[in-house]
């Protein structure tokens, strides 16, 4: 028996133990695959909302320490290794130079540089690589411009481009437009200022054990704004980071699984390592225990630690619409 | 969203603090500790009473003083670079696993050519 599946086998009999007590209740929500990712993804916005009423600086200093590797390890294995872009040596040079030096340091226009290559390598010419391309220049134009202002923009933006990428991987039936409604309900629900009186009554405002605060985060992700709605871009931000998880840990699994059914852990790592093979799978599990574990020493330095490491995904799901917009998807 | 829209169109008078001049170089710093200001000046961190807006108690902020260690120009000290560590380690650990996925690639093209 593999060490994996020393590990994992308890945790799946223990599963199996509860499943089966809750089956008369969770059956009807598990079994068809269409109605389970409905309600994941309804709870998940409205649990997000939840949290962030309660704690949004336990959920922004916590979020990416926890999440972060395991969410940019979906990221890629959707984005790249399952439509095999990682096989097209050429995209994986031209495209990954860029993303690779943005978690170097380098700046927003080398990371949508990674747009070229995405949408040039293999494309037949069409209207749709001109448009393309003209967006590529316009967002290229406004980071040189004013870098600052446009990561700003991106960091916000890209949150919400994750909810797109997961529309735009399956058809979707209508009753799959309440996730992306319910998202945005929620976003104007905090832009109205309804999570305020919830946060001051959960004593939310304040959480001095994260080594974070509310003037931090306003300091650093927000752009000059009238004090109380730099406030609620910073809920909106905690909001629409916990959806962006999970959509990439939940709900784009559940969809792109080849059998409808949930798997045990055990055929979950299975089915990693046949996407990723053993080595970096293994790589992933230490990079992520190492973050969290970093973060029970230090978690400011955790999580920027993570979102250095971390710059160059928002690059890469753009990259990748736009790959999709021009070529088709899962080319 | 109204808020918004009136907050984004009318120019605000009592627009949310930037962090103060001189404060990011010596945010993880000690008292002491050497550093760059913002036009590129050696400098020191010093502690110093700066005003923040705090919003421990809820929305609105209130207006507070605060210490905080700010880099301040000095003759005697000595430039600093930025500390480009953290985006070297982010980097390099990317870049390793970069390398193993192609080389993952590779090995099963060669059990494929075989």
């Amino acid at each position: 028996m593999s060490v994996s599946d020393a590990l994992l086998t308890p945790v799946d009999v223990l599963r199996a133990g509860v499943l089966r007590v809750l089956a008369p209740w969770l059956s009807p929500l598990y079994a068809d695959r269409r109605r389970r990712v409905w309600w994941l993804g309804v709870f998940s916005v409205v649990s997000a909302f939840v949290v962030t009423g309660l704690v949004p600086l336990w959920s922004l200093a916590l979020g990416p320490v926890l999440l972060g590797v395991p969410h940019l390890v979906s990221d890629v294995r959707y984005l790249v290794v399952r439509p095999g872009l990682h096989l097209r040596h050429a995209l994986l040079v031209l495209a990954g130079g860029p993303l690779l030096a943005t978690s170097f340091g380098a700046g927003p226009v080398v990371g949508l540089a990674s747009v070229v290559p995405a949408v040039l390598v293999a494309t037949p010419r069409s209207w749709k690589l001109v448009l393309a391309l003209g967006g590529w220049a316009a967002l290229t134009a406004a980071a040189w411009l004013d870098p600052w202002a446009f990561q700003l923009g991106f960091l916000h933006a890209h949150n919400l481009v994750a909810v797109l990428v997961w529309w735009l991987l399956s058809p979707r039936a209508a009753s799959m437009a309440w996730i992306p409604a319910l998202t945005l309900v929620g976003v104007a629900a905090i832009f109205a200022g309804a999570l305020d009186p919830l946060l001051t009554v959960a004593g939310g405002w304040s959480a001095p054990w994260t080594g974070a605060s509310f003037t931090e985060f306003v300091e650093t992700i927000t752009p000059a704004l009238e004090p109380t709605l730099a406030a609620r871009l910073v809920l909106s931000f905690c909001f629409l980071q916990s959806v962006h998880y999970a959509v990439w840990l939940r709900l784009v699994p559940d969809d792109e699984r080849p059998r409808p059914a949930p798997r045990t852990f055990r055929s979950t790592w299975a089915a990693l390592e046949h996407d990723f093979g053993r080595g970096p799978l293994l790589a992933f599990v230490a990079l992520a225990l190492g973050i969290a574990g970093w973060g029970l020493v230090n978690l400011p330095g955790a999580r920027l630690g993570y979102l250095h490491l971390a710059a160059f995904h928002g690059y890469l799901e753009l990259a990748v619409l736009a790959r999709w917009f021009v070529h088709g998807r899962r080319t | 969203m109204p808020l918004l829209i009136l907050s984004l169109t009318v120019a605000a008078t009592a627009l949310a603090d930037i962090p103060p001049d001189n404060s990011t170089q010596c945010r993880s710093a000690s008292a002491g500790a050497p550093c760059t200001t913002d036009d590129g000046k050696p400098g020191t961190c010093v502690s110093q009473k700066v005003g923040r807006l705090d919003y421990s108690e809820g929305v609105p902020p209130k207006s507070v003083q605060v210490d905080m260690l700010i880099c301040v120009p000095s003759v005697s000290a000595k430039s600093v670079v930025p500390a480009t560590t953290p985006f070297l380690a982010s980097g390099l650990v990317l870049a390793v696993m970069l390398g193993l996925l192609v080389m993952k690639v590779a090995g099963r093209r060669r059990v494929g050519a075989a």
